[in-house]
Parts: structure tokens; sequence; C-alpha cells
């Protein structure tokens, strides 16, 4: 590579790196709290511990948990229903219209086995939620996720750069020197390559899946225009609804129809992941893949009848492969652990790669910067 | 000595298909499949830091003016 091209990916280093560095660096480190976020919710958590069932306790009706949510809270909808099937506990959300803005309504939490019910509570920002908002669209919405978004592409973008220019660098050390007693500076240089090197794949993946996930809302919106107007498109001008079938029956529907996949949440009719006249019934399989995916079923909720039920698309399986892999939670607690080291190795090297920037403005004010001469060790 | 591309890269390229591996692993399986992308993902960091501490505590001891201390 010629001079003039490496002082050209130099620049492309330098500046994409400088435009991100501060969102990054809040990223790490509201990112290093969220990984934990499951251990750190359930020390808070104010719920008592599930009680034990025997193992033929009988199956709960999940219409008498919808009547009791809405007894509590007699002017409130349902609006959906959460069974993570990895949880004890499901929870009904109820607010005073189907389509609320975001923190109105309340949640009802249930044991799903007992079908004991819980007092609504409105939906808290505690904490957690303030580190997640700052984490996804610094309390701005769409604009705040396409913000972070393009910070993303400004990593990847600093990443590729900084490979190259990782190069001549190492033309003459053997991997992973650090030359200490020459000076701080060049310590830190070294330190910034071989920690960068180290954590480059992580980087770059937690990198370009976030940057999937920002697209989050859009790729919902496609969706929803999309297979889930297709799907359906035969009720486009049925009459509205004047009674709901039962949601208990729409659940045996959708297990009958997928014996293999199990329910994680529904929408209601009138909410935005569903149409004026079903149940969305959301399922999802149980083998390490099929879990991390959903899969629709549609059922009418005036007769209880499966209509349709498909794969998503794949820009909504891309999306949801990329959480996984964004957030570090595929591998239980000793692969969180790796995801936080990883994060604070990061968080070095952000540091060290301002460093480097400041003081090599200090030491030559003003003037064009020359290609760092690694090479002469 | 100008060192190649192969000899640049080779350590970077083993510590990034680890990675590889290891951020698949646990996708695609659990059980061993998770301690597989632990190791993967971990062992790199651990070892390089560890032959770091190494070298430089072996170098104080033989060479206090040592200039350099590969790893």
């Amino acid at each position: 590579m010629t001079r003039q091209a490496l002082k050209y990916w130099y620049l492309v280093h330098k500046w994409t790196s400088l435009v991100c560095t501060l969102f990054l660096l809040l990223l790490c480190l509201t990112g290093l709290p969220l990984i934990f976020h499951e251990e750190i919710e359930a020390i808070f958590d104010s719920h008592p511990a599930p009680k034990a069932l025997p193992v033929d306790a009988p199956a709960i009706d999940y219409d008498k948990v919808i009547a009791g949510a809405l007894a509590a809270r007699p002017d409130e909808v349902v609006r959906f229903v959460g069974l993570e099937p990895d949880d004890a506990y499901g929870a009904v959300f109820t607010g005073k219209t189907l389509i609320p803005p975001p923190l109105d309504g309340h949640v009802h939490l249930f044991d799903k086995r007992s079908g004991e019910l819980f007092a609504p509570e409105p939906p808290e920002t505690d904490f957690m939620d303030v580190v997640l908002r700052l984490h996804t669209d610094l309390f701005i919405g769409l604009p705040g996720y396409l913000l972070l978004g393009t910070m993303g592409l400004l990593l990847v973008a600093s990443l590729v750069s900084g490979v190259v220019v990782y190069t001549p660098f190492m033309r003459k050390l053997e991997f992973a020197t650090v030359r200490t007693g020459r000076s701080r500076r060049l310590q830190w240089l070294d330190l910034h390559n071989v920690l960068g090197m180290v954590t480059l794949v992580w980087v770059m993946v937690v990198g370009v899946t976030g940057v999937i996930n920002t697209l989050a809302l859009p790729i919902v919106g496609l969706w929803q225009n999309g297979q889930l107007a297709e799907m359906t498109a035969p009720y486009k001008n049925a009459p509205p609804l004047k009674t709901l079938a039962s949601l208990h029956g729409a659940l045996e529907t959708a297990r009958a129809a997928a014996p293999e996949l199990e329910p994680v949440f529904v929408a209601f009719p009138g909410t935005l992941f569903s149409s004026q006249h079903h149940y969305a019934v959301f399922m999802r399989g149980k083998t390490p893949v099929s879990s991390k995916l959903l899969k629709p079923a549609l059922i009418d909720a005036q007769t209880g009848q499966l209509t349709d039920m498909r794969d998503m698309p794949l820009y909504v399986r891309a999306l949801l492969i990329s959480q996984p892999l964004h957030f570090g939670d595929y591998g239980r607690l000793p692969l969180k652990i790796v995801w936080a080291v990883l994060d604070m190795i990061a968080i070095v090297v952000l540091g060290s790669g301002v460093y480097l920037w400041w003081g090599r403005r200090r030491l030559v004010p003003g003037a064009e910067p020359a290609v760092e001469q690694g090479t002469r060790a | 000595m100008r060192r190649g591309l192969w000899m640049i890269f080779r350590w970077p390229l083993l510590i990034g298909l680890l990675a590889t591996l290891g951020l698949l692993s646990a996708l695609l399986g659990d059980g061993l499949y998770d301690v597989v992308s632990w190791l993967a993902l971990g062992m790199p960091l651990i070892i390089v830091g560890a032959v770091r501490v190494w070298r430089q505590k072996r170098l104080r001891h033989q060479a206090p003016e040592a200039q350099r201390v590969p790893l």
C-alpha cells in the first residue's frame, strides 16, 4: 500500500472513531448493566417466588385470568397477554384504549400454573428503564434509534480502517507486543492495537447486530404492512367484532396447529400486532435456534378458528436472530460474564483511542498528522 | 525483518476464528455448546493477559532496562 493510501485510511479511522466515540462510550457503559438485567431485576423483584404446585395441578383457565384482570381495571381493555415459557409468571397488559401511548395502562402479573393474579401495576420507570432508553433511543424515539444506528455504522468503518492501519505498525513487531519504558504514548498505542485486535470480531458482531436492532421499529412496520396485512386481507371489510371468543380456546387451537411450538404472547384484536378480527398468537420453538424465532398463528376472534399461520419473513427473522447476538443472553451466566469483560476491554480501546488522538494533537499543534511511525521499533 | 501479512495476522486470525466459533456455538446448541462458547470467547483474553503478565515479570528479573516486552 502506498504511503498516500495509508494516510487516507488513517484519516478514515480517525474521523469515524472521533464522531462515534462518545456515543460508543455511552453504549458500552449502559450496556454493562443491561447484560445482567435479568439478574438485576430478579434482585429487586418484589413478587414472591412462585409456590410449589403438585404435578397434577389442573391447567388454568386463561379466560378467568382475563376476567380477573378486567375486574381489577374495569375501565380498561386487554391489549396483550405475555406467556414467556421460561418465566413462572405471565402478564396481562391492559390500557384505556387498544393503541395507547407507550406508558399508559397496567400490567397484571399472574401465576401461570395456579392462575392467581397479582394487583395491577402501572408500568414503572426504574433505573434499568432509564439505562435501557439511554442505550436504545436516548429518550427521543425513532430519531434516537437511527442516530445510534448511524454511530454503529461508523464503528464498522472504524474497525475496518483500524485493521488496515494496524498492518504497518506490526511489520517489525510480534503480535501483542507492548513496548514499555519508552513512552507512555507508545505503550498505550500498543495496548490499543492488541486489545482492539483481540476484541475485533466480537465488537464487529455486537456492532452490526446493534445496528439491525435500531431498525426494529421500521422492520415491525414493514411486517405489519406486508405479511400481517396479507394474512388478514380476507377480513378487510368484515363488520366490527361484537363479542370476543375464548382466549383459552384460541390458545388451544394454536397449540394444536403447531404442537412443536409454544405460545409466547397474544396480541388482542385491534392492537398493532394483530387485525381488527384476530387473536394473533405468537409461537416459538423449543430448540436452541427455533426458540429465537416467532411464528404468528391468527385465530378468528369471533369463531375461534385458525385462519392463517406463517413463518415470519427473512427480515424479521434477521432481527430476531440478531437480538441474542447483541444481548449475549443465549449461553447462561458465564457467557454474560465474557460479554461484560469484552465490553470493558472495548471501553479501554475507546479511551486509549481518544488519548492517542489527544496526545498527538498536543505533540504537533495544528500540524497535519503524518502516519504513525510504528515500523521504527 | 519485515513481516508479511501472514505473520502479522496469524494470531489475530486465530483469535477471530475462535470468537466466531464462540459467538455461534451457544446459539446453535445448549449444554456443551454453551461451554464451547465460553472457552472460545474467553480463553484468548485470559491467555493474552496471562502471557503478558508472565513475560513482564520475567523480563523485569532478567533485564531491568528492557525496552521491549513481547506479549
